[in-house]
């Protein structure tokens, strides 16, 4: 019976010219949404390639240039020029180290917040730059999003699935043939239930496989836990989407009215629903203006600046065990200070940054949990959890690199307040970022 | 007459339709709810961005006794204005930068995008008349009018309304003709609001005039949904293959096109890495006299020939500062290096344009929504202007402070010259102006073209499916 009804199932469809187009479009998409998810992130590889090459290079001309000083080979011009002064090595020109959130394996599948925020920065003694790499990417593209995986399967899919399924028991009830199947041996519940499984199994078929078929094109790793993961979701999105089409189809009897309820289901779940979660999320935790935030900041540097020849006799009278006193070096005082007061300012704006920062959690809490009730959008976010690129995990990239500036200064500061220089050697061994 | 009586006829049949009623109520609610917070959204940023304004020209003015270079270093910010017709038309507001920092030597890029501090789930969709009117509205004109034609071939009123002498012809234009009426009325209540809203902010400027043509390019767009609904329902048989081919449409039209189109014109024409960017920049800057540094190649061949022209061996001998002249004379040529740059990069986006219209010919969503940007002045060209006006101070601004350098830092005075609250408090203001071009015709021509293309088309459809001679 089961081999019976797949067989007039799959004939009915092979002759539908929605199915049809179905089967060829569907492969299309994800093909092209996986080809442009690994050039993305083909190109980030390739920078973060460059940035460290840039890094390597810088260094190991430094350690060769002091080793060249060290035998008396070669001589500096100018004290910005010696690669032994910590604050040359820690500060000037591409002195300084990346810090780099790296692409996960699965990066081709969502390009989820990547276009928004950088997933690399470069840190210095005094600066903590992060850079974003398409600066000059045209705002259109943001605005209509980008083209992955993850929107074709969120989006596209279910209206496909509605198209196949809106109508499969409903057709049966208008074209006559709802009493021939009452008169098989047979239930119609039975029936309903293994023509949906059958249009579900195909669906299905056609979206994992193409998606297996192009991920091993284009080198997406799939086959290993986190494909099995991805193909287990999608199963189960592509049943939800089914399963209401059979529940809309017990209810109704009419085509074109099952018809507008998926449809107006669909809309409702991925675009009003989100809509509204969204407004009401940034309604209850409004985040501050950021062009104020940039006056703000200015107006710290100011005060601390204003301020700062009173805060660094101070800070020397309280520390006199870490300054070398007497005859120093020109750079030595200026530096002194500039370090220390660029310290003060950083403190007070990270500080104040917390205005931003706690509203914002406070919104993306809210919309974790309001999330539930949208498929569609728990869906999308986690598989921007699973690329990783969801703005959680981008948003390390400040407090990473705040991490890693305090490991620099650590290795740096003491040893300039010391005028303690570095040897050739010893430019090997400074800190990375890991 | 008889056009008359269908149309009437349909009115009656729609409003006592509980779903195209409760689908209308549900898009008028979201229309109003999101004029309203968007109204909120934009007095915010409206009061957040003159504050700001105001307070970084405080900041100027009052950074005390400086050298002028130092103040150039110090730098100052430019704000995006915003205007009231983001409220029905955000474009890229929300993802361009909101401030530009303005210093010496460089020229930057705008930070701090409003999108940055907005949750993910914004990108599934944001509530504004422009998001609505893209997809729901369109969904709106579908369900209300995929079964007008079709069902009284189901139900068999067809062949009964010809036989009693009412054309083909009358029955597809009575029902087009109720079909626009009742896109409009549910247009009405939002163009009113519309209408007070850009009358209370900006009173009667040309902002009313963009908000008129807004409500045309929109009207325009839900004509070609209309005709296309129509079309397809005299053309099919059973009313659930109408819904589906609708819907076929519109999500090839609304969702995936314009989406598909951006992301092939972007990965077709690339812009450079931001690294990259700023590797050229800083190669072709070595090219040229450097402010900073004075025994560089061009440094000194420049010095020698400002020494020769003045017939002096010795800057000091010079009647003027020569720091100043030499830093503008940097400012002027890492100017032109910057420029240069940054054209390629716009030549980079005007040629993904270009592809971005060829795409709308294929959807009328994406040819709605980039005139509709450009009209409501939200769009990338829009903020190509805002930060060209800001470039122009900015070099105007350096240029103040370097010839105050040059010319008030000779004799005695020019070691430790500083410049006090007085000159910096005199130094230009910048205040930005919008153009005050309407639409800028070479932009938005083809999208334009497009979309009137697609009116034209689909009503001639109509037509087609009007004259069809069928048998039911």
């Amino acid at each position: 019976m089961i081999t019976h009804l797949f067989r007039f199932e799959w004939m009915q469809l092979w002759k539908s010219w929605s199915f049809r187009i179905s089967a060829v479009i569907i492969p299309f998409l994800i093909a092209y949404s996986v080809y442009l998810g690994h050039n993305r992130v083909a190109d980030q590889h390739q920078h973060v390639q460059v940035l460290q090459d840039l890094e390597e290079t810088f260094y190991a001309e430094m350690a060769e240039r002091l080793r060249l000083i060290e035998r008396g080979e070669y001589e500096v011009g100018a004290w910005f020029q010696d690669p032994a002064n910590p604050i040359v090595l820690a500060q000037f020109g591409d002195a300084g180290r990346h810090v780099i959130l790296h692409p996960k394996p699965l990066a081709a599948l969502a390009a989820g917040q990547s276009d928004l925020f950088p997933y690399y920065g470069k840190v210095t003694l005094t600066n903590r730059v992060a850079m974003r790499d398409n600066a000059f990417e045209n705002p259109v593209m943001q605005v209509t999003g980008q083209f992955d995986f993850a929107f074709v399967l969120v989006w596209l899919i279910p209206l496909f699935v509605i198209v196949l399924g809106y109508d499969v028991l409903s057709r049966e009830k208008e074209s006559g043939t709802y009493a021939l199947l009452q008169s098989q041996p047979i239930s119609i519940a039975n029936v309903l239930l293994l023509k949906t499984l059958f249009r579900f199994l195909v669906i299905s078929g056609i979206v994992i496989g193409s998606l297996l078929l192009f991920g091993a094109m284009f080198g997406v790793p799939l086959f290993n836990f986190g494909g099995l993961q991805v193909v287990l979701v999608v199963l189960l999105y592509i049943a939800f989407w089914f399963s209401l089409c059979v529940l809309i189809n017990l209810y109704s009897d009419r085509s074109a009215v099952n018809a507008i309820i998926l449809a107006g289901l669909w809309v409702f779940f991925v675009l009003i629903l989100p809509a509204l979660i969204t407004l009401y999320a940034g309604k209850q935790h409004p985040v501050p203006s950021r062009a104020m935030w940039v006056t703000e900041q200015r107006a710290i540097e100011q005060s601390v600046n204003r301020q700062r020849d009173v805060l660094f006799e101070s800070w020397k009278a309280d520390h006199p065990e870490e300054v070398v006193e007497g005859d120093t070096p020109i750079f030595y005082q200026a530096w002194l200070q500039r370090l220390l007061t660029n310290e003060m300012i950083q403190e007070r704006i990270d500080e104040a940054a917390d205005r931003f920062n706690t509203p914002r959690n406070a919104q993306a809490g809210l919309i974790n949990r309001l999330r539930l009730l949208s498929p569609p959008m728990y869906l999308q976010h986690w598989f921007q959890q699973t690329a990783g690129t969801d703005s959680d995990r981008l948003q390390t990239l400040d407090e990473q690199m705040r991490a890693f500036q305090q490991e620099w200064q650590a290795h740096f500061i003491p040893r300039f307040r010391q005028l303690d220089f570095f040897t050739s050697e010893e430019i090997q061994q400074i800190p990375r970022f890991e | 007459m008889i056009v008359r009586k269908i149309v009437s006829n349909e009115l009656t049949r729609l409003f006592r339709d509980r779903v195209v009623l409760a689908l209308a109520v549900t898009i008028l609610t979201l229309l109003v709810v999101s004029v309203l917070i968007g109204e909120r959204y934009y007095q915010q940023l409206s009061s957040a961005q003159s504050e700001a304004e105001y307070i970084s020209r405080l900041q100027w003015e009052q950074q005390g006794e400086k050298n002028p270079h130092s103040a150039a270093h110090y730098g100052t910010f430019a704000f995006k204005p915003v205007n009231v017709l983001m409220v029905f038309e955000p474009g890229v507001t929300r993802y361009t930068g909101v401030s530009l920092f303005l210093e010496g030597h460089r020229q930057n890029i705008a930070s701090n995008s409003l999108a940055e501090d907005l949750d993910a789930s914004l990108r599934f969709a944001e509530l504004t008349p422009s998001f609505i009117f893209t997809y729901l509205f369109p969904l709106f004109i579908i369900f209300a009018g995929f079964r007008m034609v079709v069902s009284e071939k189901e139900s068999g009123m067809y062949r009964f309304l010809m036989a009693q002498g009412v054309s083909r012809n009358q029955l597809v234009f009575g029902k087009t003709l109720a079909l626009w009426i009742v896109a409009a009325l549910l247009f009405l209540p939002f163009f009113v609001m519309g209408l007070l809203i850009t009358g209370l902010t900006s009173g009667v400027t040309s902002d009313m005039t963009r908000f008129m043509l807004l409500t045309l390019v929109w009207m325009g767009y839900f004509g070609v949904m209309i005709h296309l609904t129509i079309g397809v329902s005299s053309l099919v048989r059973h009313s659930g293959t109408a819904m589906v081919t609708l819907l076929a449409i519109w999500m090839l039209g609304s969702l995936l096109l314009p989406r598909l189109v951006t992301n092939a014109a972007a990965s077709r024409h690339t812009v450079p890495a931001t690294t990259e960017f700023y590797q050229a920049v800083r190669t072709d800057l070595t090219e040229g006299v450097d402010g900073h540094n004075p025994f560089s190649e061009h440094s000194l061949a420049f010095r020698d020939s400002v020494l020769s022209a003045h017939g002096v061996t010795d800057i000091n001998e010079l009647p003027f500062n020569f720091r100043g002249m030499m830093l503008q004379e940097a400012e002027e040529f890492e100017k032109r290096i910057y420029d240069m740059h940054f054209a390629r990069i716009h030549a980079i986006h005007d040629r993904q344009l270009a592809t971005f219209s060829m795409g709308s010919v294929l959807s009328p969503a994406l040819a709605m929504r980039l005139t509709a940007m450009n009209i409501a002045g939200t769009d990338i060209h829009a903020f190509r202007h805002f930060t060209q006006e800001a470039e122009a101070y900015r070099i105007n601004l350096m240029r103040e402070l370097n010839h105050d350098l040059r010319d008030n830092a000779v004799g005695d005075r020019a070691v430790g010259y500083v410049a006090g609250h007085d000159f910096f408090a005199d130094n230009p203001v910048f205040t930005y102006k919008r153009p005050s071009q309407l639409l800028s015709p070479l932009v938005t021509l083809p999208f334009m073209v497009s979309l009137f293309g697609w009116l034209m088309i689909s009503a001639g459809f109509v037509v087609m499916a009007a004259k069809k001679e069928e048998i039911v």
